[in-house]
């Protein structure tokens, strides 16, 4: 059935629409990548709407290939810049940076592509591989299992991803209730429009991400001041000091095999953000060397470790999600959104009855990584100069986009008026630490919550829950949540004791 | 009386919010109407409320009324930007208000004449080549050229 399925994956390659979406995304990706302050979440976000039109091996692979690619290019505005792309490249700023002061910048931009694009490719194939271990699990759920994989969903990203679990867990709980709202296909009755027309069919998801991510994203930007006030380092090596950077990777390639795997790891963990695959792999890096005194210096290694982790992390991220349905990180909350967008399920079902389509957008994964080295390689220089661009110019070309896509999904203008509503919503929980994505979550799997929940009532009784699985998923929410509170309990009686 | 911090009213405005669920919740007719709200929103006012009651008597050193002020400030003169955007959409339509907020707000940032001109001109042609040649999609005219038919 995989082999069969992969078959069938492969054959979307051939068609021209599916190559050029993917194309798309690819460049879409390396620009929203190079620009400080916008990552993938908001590259996802301001294009989510126009994929309400396509077919899901149109838009999906557009999306794959996005945000596959926003870390390689992040990692040159890290390194030529001093400032990181994106979140996760700031692990790649210790030693990439001072590389570049050095004279070294081709160099460590020719290891960081190529670190990361073959973390890419590792971490899809390795995800591929995977798959027939995954799929007799995914069978073997049950639909009361659902009901918990989709709170302890919650309990990752709201609690895992972000500082307080109290917070975390009423951002996912906002998001459900917010999922409620509109037409309950149970009761046939409608809940909480307050007698608007307009939110029978609930709110609708693309204003409410636009809401969420690109509008706050950009406030922040207008408020920091916007561009950064530098100039990029000089590449005077020219092609032949970069590709002595992609000689670096091969010469150290268990450090490059040794990340990518790591990456990978802590990918398939939902909740966990890449930042803390890049930290930990910058961190092993430095332990395992022989030399660990020059990390921080601008040693390569520094270079490698974190750029083979951040693109591992995501062939891990991307297999959780489609299993399982719940986000391996929090750009894949989005993703989930997409999904649901085209009209597919998010979760089982995507390894089961829609498992050609999941190969395919791992294969994307593989590509897109490629293309986007093949790209980069002979064009960072140049690249670099769209991080430049002031938010003056950014922000209304953003929002007109992002405002323009909310219009377009539905043509009713409520949909402005919800997604600055939700603009609002997330500058204040941006700026007090709510969690954004376990909102989103919220939102994106309250109706499967709430359907298994009253499915398996009814067939099962009140004590659906009784079943191995779902008792172990309940344990490990109990887990989850309690974790933050018993690390500090932990800690006061240590501190206590010492006193 | 002590001052409240900004995330003391957040958590007050949850807090209502979430009682609005439930008084709604507890209106509806139907159990299979009510139950997941009410089983959902009980817990977020709990939790909320206890947020609500440890911001109140949190002994952290609060930020000066000043700094809030400042960087409240900025955040609303940007969205204040994002929110007359969007009226003037609804108003005027698309058309009229992606050429003026693009100008205004690149003019009054420091861009100059000319390149703002472009990139209101360049984006207006993209959006209506992207959405209504592209996609089929007529965007929205305003409620005041509606008006006037």
């Amino acid at each position: 059935m995989v082999l069969e399925s992969l078959f069938e994956a492969m054959a979307y390659f051939g068609n021209p629409v599916f190559l050029l979406m993917m194309l798309a995304g690819v460049i879409a990706g390396l620009i929203i990548g190079i620009i400080p302050g916008i990552g993938g979440i908001v590259g996802v976000a301001v294009f989510l709407p126009f994929l309400f039109r396509m077919l899901p091996e149109h838009g999906l692979p557009f999306i794959i290939a996005l945000i596959s690619v926003t870390f390689t290019s992040g990692a040159i505005t890290t390194i030529l810049l001093g400032v990181p792309g994106t979140g996760p490249n700031a692990a790649t700023l210790i030693d990439g940076y001072p590389m570049a002061e050095r004279g070294e910048a081709g160099r460590g931009i020719g290891a960081a592509l190529t670190a990361s694009g073959l973390g890419g490719v590792l971490s899809a194939f390795l995800a591929l591989g995977m798959i027939p271990l995954v799929i007799p699990l995914i069978m073997a759920l049950r639909l009361g299992d659902m009901v918990f994989i989709v709170l302890l969903g919650l309990a990752f990203i709201g609690v895992l991803a972000g500082r307080s679990v109290l917070k975390g867990l009423i951002s996912g709980g906002l998001g459900l209730l917010i999922s409620f709202i509109g037409y309950q296909s149970i009761s046939a009755a409608e809940r909480f429009t307050f007698g608007s027309l307009y939110l029978y069919d609930g709110v609708p998801l693309v204003p409410l991400v636009v809401g969420l991510f690109a509008i706050p994203a950009m406030v922040d930007l207008a408020v920091r001041g916007g561009t950064i006030a530098k100039t990029p380092v000089v590449m005077h090596g020219g092609l032949g000091e970069v590709v002595e950077g992609m000689r670096d990777v091969f010469r150290r390639w268990q450090l490059w095999l040794r990340s990518s795997v790591i990456g990978y790891i802590i990918g398939v963990v939902p909740g966990v953000g890449a930042e803390v695959a890049t930290f930990v792999c910058y961190g092993q890096a430095k332990q395992f060397s022989k030399n660990p005194e020059k990390f921080g210096t601008g040693i390569v290694d520094g270079v490698i470790a974190p750029e083979s982790a951040n693109n591992g992390k995501e062939g891990g991220a991307l297999l959780t999600t489609l299993a399982l349905g719940i986000p391996g990180s929090g750009v894949m909350v989005l993703v989930i959104g997409a999904i649901r967008m085209t009209g597919l399920t998010p979760g089982p079902e995507m390894l089961t009855t829609h498992l050609p389509i999941s190969l395919s957008l791992l294969l994307v994964t593989v590509v897109a990584n490629i293309l986007a080295v093949i790209i980069c390689f002979p064009l960072s220089s140049k690249l670099v100069r769209i991080a430049l661009v002031p938010s003056a110019v950014l922000l209304p070309i953003v929002v007109t986009i992002a405002l323009v896509g909310a219009y377009a999904t539905r043509g009713y203008f409520n949909a402005i008026t919800v997604a600055l509503i939700f603009g609002v919503v997330g500058i204040v929980m941006r700026r007090h630490g709510f969690s954004r994505p376990g909102m989103l979550l919220g939102y994106v799997l309250g109706y499967l919550f709430e359907y298994n929940l009253w499915l398996s009532l009814a067939t099962a009784g009140p004590t659906f829950f009784l079943t191995p699985i779902s008792l172990f998923l309940i344990t490990l929410f109990v887990a989850i949540i309690s974790l933050n509170p018993l690390r500090r309990l932990i800690a006061r009686r240590k501190a206590a004791t010492k006193q | 009386m002590k001052r409240l911090s900004e995330l003391a009213y957040v958590y007050l405005a949850i807090v209502v919010v979430t009682l609005v669920f439930i008084i709604s919740a507890l209106l509806e007719e139907m159990f299979a109407t009510k139950l997941v709200p009410l089983l959902i929103a009980s817990p977020v006012f709990a939790l909320s409320l206890i947020g609500l009651i440890w911001e109140i008597f949190a002994k952290g050193k609060l930020e000066s009324e000043e700094e809030t002020k400042l960087k409240l400030r900025d955040y609303l003169r940007v969205m204040g930007w994002i929110l007359g955007f969007g009226l003037a959409i609804i108003l005027v339509g698309f058309f009229i208000a992606i050429p003026l907020f693009v100008l205004g707000y690149m003019k009054t940032h420091g861009i100059g004449w000319l390149t703002a001109i472009i990139y209101a001109a360049v984006l207006t042609v993209a959006v209506w080549g992207i959405i209504e040649l592209g996609f089929n999609i007529i965007l929205y005219r305003g409620l005041l050229l509606q008006a006037l038919g």
